[in-house]
Order: structure tokens, then C-alpha cells, then sequence
């Protein structure tokens, strides 16, 4: 549901809106809806030919034209920001997992986007590089930052979104705010998900 | 053996080299830049490259099944007889090695740009990056280290391969030896000579390709 968002992947039916303009529509500028809108990927996809640096400076670079040193400037905030700094040489191979994922949000960021899409930020990672991950998406959340995560962390959750969309096989079964979805959800399915795991 | 009756056709077998050269330069130039975009309609899903696809397989087929030679002497022989328009020995030459190259790599690039998992496509995308700037900044770069020596191979095999421009009587390094052979009534010396220059060619090339090899195993 999260790639049909910036049409990575092609809807089969409905559309999609964001800020009232509808993805699904022909002539709509997806690269640059897609610029407003920063992805993260459950597998991290840094670009493994290029530095933490090269990943970061890359898009904004090449696409919004922005000068390197601004780019740089920015590149070395964010990544100050995900506790990464000293990373800035390194190639995505020397990274641990949780390290790649705080690369590949600071990168999502670089391009200063309006919302954020998680696609199961943490699904690929141990437990223990988990938190840090967790940790930065927090602190973005706090920062008033608007973003999807599909995730199975439910005590993540709970803590960090005002509002729950609960899918089983790919079917939206309710969507509420967070507090009704764990204190009293209308689905069968929710109740019954909730009782296995909290 | 007599090599130093072959002194004085020093400065012939340099032109030949550097008519060697120049075969292979331009039908790699043209091989490479046909091949890659053949190689993209081969992996594309856009509904024009759909209806192009077909074609290039054919075109692939065809220069797997037909003797170089006979392409070559079709080209330059049938063509202006069927078309009326003259066509020089450079022209037919590398318009047949390029063709010929450009069959071959396409193939190459096409598995070399599958090879690259499709999250990097997608990440870039995610970022706002139009496709073809990704294919070009991220997945090219990247499927170069799987396609690079089998590019190597085919360029090898392209350079050898313009020695056939002889029968057209290029003066190219093969031509050069079968010219001294004529003049000196040796035949030895002169075909070891071409051997030698060939190999030598050949074994620059893969040293380029070894040191580029590296250059772009930085994030491995």
C-alpha cells in the first residue's frame, strides 16, 4: 500500500491523493510529488557504488540542484542528527543494518520532505538495532514530521502515531486513532490480533 | 629467419596498427552505445520498446548465424548494386563490426542491468530522480562490475576480428603483413610480426580493463 503511494507500484483501482493531487492521474509530476514525499525501505537500498556522503548528497545534488556545499552542510546535520557522523566516508558495506537504515532516512531527508513513508523500517534488522532505528524515527515523529510507517512493532506503535490503519491480507480492516484501536476496536480481526500480541 | 629485411616496413606496420585501431574504436564506439540501448528495450516494459523487441531479437539472431564475412561482403558489395549508393571500406567495416558488436553486448547488458536488485531503481525513484537519470547514476554504474569483463571479451574479440577488413584491402595490420610477404617473398616473419602486434594490443586492453575493474570495485 506504501509503494502505491508514490506509485512505485501502479494501483490497480482507486487513486491516491496527496495534498489534493491525485497520483493515479496521467499528467501528474511524480518525481516531484515523489521529492515531497521521503521513502524508507525495508531492505535500506543505499547506493553501494557511493560513500554515506555520495548516498546522501546525491538526489538533491543531481535533481534539485543545489550546491555541493549546501548539500554537504546538510548532509553532515542530518547525519549529526542519526549519531552517524563519523560515518561520512564509509561505504554502505562496512555499515551495520541499523546503521544503513539511519543513512537511508537521513538521504530521505535530504530532500527536506513534506511526509515521510516507512516501509517496514525495521522488519530486516536484529533486535538490538532496532531501538536506534526506532529511536530517530521518534525523534522525527516528536518533530511534527508527517509519515506512514507499516510496521509490526506494536508498542512502537501505540507510542508514536495518532491514528492506526489495521490491514490482514492486504484488507484495511479498521482504521482509527491510535487509542481506540488498542482500547476498544471495532474489528473482529483487531480484537483477536491484539489478544495474540500485546 | 630474416627479420631485419622487414626494417623498412616499419612505418607500414604502424599505419597498419593505427589502422587497426581505428576499425575497432569506431565499431566498439558505435558496438557499445547500439548494444546498450538494445539492451534497455530488451529489459523495458514501455509500451514502444514492447513493439521493438521482436525486431531486436531478430537482429541478434542474425548476426549470431551469419558469418561475419559474408555480412561484411554483402555490405560492401550488394548494398550499392541494391541501393545505388556507394559505400566506402570504413563505412561497410564498421557498420558490420559495430552491428555485429552491438548484437553481441546487448545481450551483456541486458543480463549486467538485471543483475542489479530493483530496490536501487526504486530508491532512487523514492528520492525523485527520473528514470532514465537513475538507470545512468545508479544502476549502470553499478551493473558495470558484472558486465565489464564481458565487454572486455567482446572488444578482444572485435579487434581480431577487423583483420577480415583485409579482403577489402584495408591496409590494416593483417593486410600490412600479407603486403610485405608480396614485396620480401617471406611469409614467416611477417605473419609472426602481425601475431605479435595483435597480441600485444590484446594484452594492453586487458590490463586497461583489470585497472578500471578496480576502480570501480571502490564499494565492495
Amino acid at each position: 500500500m506504501l509503494r502505491c503511494i508514490n506509485m512505485l507500484e501502479q494501483p490497480t483501482s482507486g487513486h491516491v491523493y496527496i495534498d489534493g493531487i491525485d497520483m493515479t492521474q496521467k499528467g501528474t509530476d511524480i518525481p516531484t510529488m515523489r521529492q515531497r514525499c521521503g521513502m524508507v525501505f525495508q531492505d535500506f537500498n543505499l547506493f553501494p557504488n557511493m560513500s554515506v556522503k555520495g548516498n546522501l548528497i546525491y538526489a538533491p545534488l543531481k535533481v534539485k540542484k543545489e550546491s555541493e556545499s549546501a548539500c554537504v552542510e546538510r548532509a553532515e546535520y542530518l547525519l549529526d542528527k542519526v549519531g552517524l557522523l563519523s560515518k561520512i566516508d564509509e561505504y554502505p558495506r562496512k555499515l551495520s543494518g541499523g546503521q544503513k537504515q539511519r543513512v537511508a532516512i537521513a538521504r530521505a531527508l535530504m530532500m527536506n520532505p513534506e511526509y515521510m513513508l516507512f516501509d517496514e523500517p525495521t522488519s530486516a534488522l536484529d533486535p538490538e538495532m532496532i531501538k536506534e532505528v526506532l529511536n530517530v524515527i521518534r525523534n522525527l515523529a516528536e518533530s511534527g514530521m508527517t509519515m506512514a510507517i507499516v510496521t509490526h512493532e506494536m508498542g512502537f506503535c501505540r507510542e508514536v502515531s495518532k491514528h492506526i490503519c489495521f490491514l490482514d491480507h492486504g484488507v484495511a480492516q479498521e482504521y482509527s486513532t491510535t487509542k481506540k484501536f488498542y482500547e476498544s476496536p471495532d474489528s473482529e480481526r483487531a480484537r483477536e490480533f491484539l489478544s495474540q500480541v500485546m | 629467419m630474416r627479420f631485419d629485411k622487414l626494417i623498412p616496413y616499419t612505418g607500414m606496420f604502424i599505419s597498419g596498427i593505427k589502422m587497426t585501431l581505428k576499425y575497432t574504436a569506431l565499431s566498439l564506439v558505435l558496438g557499445i552505445i547500439l548494444g546498450l540501448i538494445i539492451g534497455i528495450i530488451k529489459l523495458s516494459n514501455n509500451p514502444v520498446c514492447k513493439i521493438l523487441k521482436p525486431l531486436t531479437k531478430i537482429f541478434t539472431a542474425l548476426f549470431r548465424g551469419i558469418p561475419l564475412m559474408v555480412m561484411l561482403f554483402m555490405v560492401y558489395y550488394a548494398t550499392p548494386q541494391v541501393l545505388n549508393i556507394p559505400l566506402s571500406a570504413i563505412g561497410a567495416g564498421v557498420s558490420v563490426f559495430g552491428l555485429n558488436t552491438a548484437a553481441m553486448t546487448s545481450e551483456v547488458f541486458r543480463a549486467g542491468i538485471d543483475s542489479v536488485p530493483k530496490g536501487q531503481m526504486e530508491a532512487a525513484l523514492a528520492l525523485g530522480v527520473k528514470k532514465g537519470r537513475a538507470m545512468l547514476d545508479i544502476v549502470i554504474p553499478q551493473a558495470l562490475k558484472s558486465i565489464l569483463p564481458a565487454l572486455v571479451n567482446e572488444s578482444i574479440s572485435l579487434l581480431k576480428t577487423t583483420s577480415l577488413i583485409s579482403v577489402l584491402g584495408v591496409a590494416d595490420i593483417m593486410r600490412t603483413a600479407n603486403l610485405v610477404l608480396a614485396q620480401t617473398y617471406t611469409a614467416f616473419e611477417p605473419f609472426v610480426i602481425a601475431a605479435v602486434l595483435y597480441f600485444v594490443m590484446v594484452y594492453i586492453l586487458t590490463f586497461l580493463s583489470n585497472m578500471l575493474e578496480k576502480g570501480l570495485r571502490k564499494g565492495d
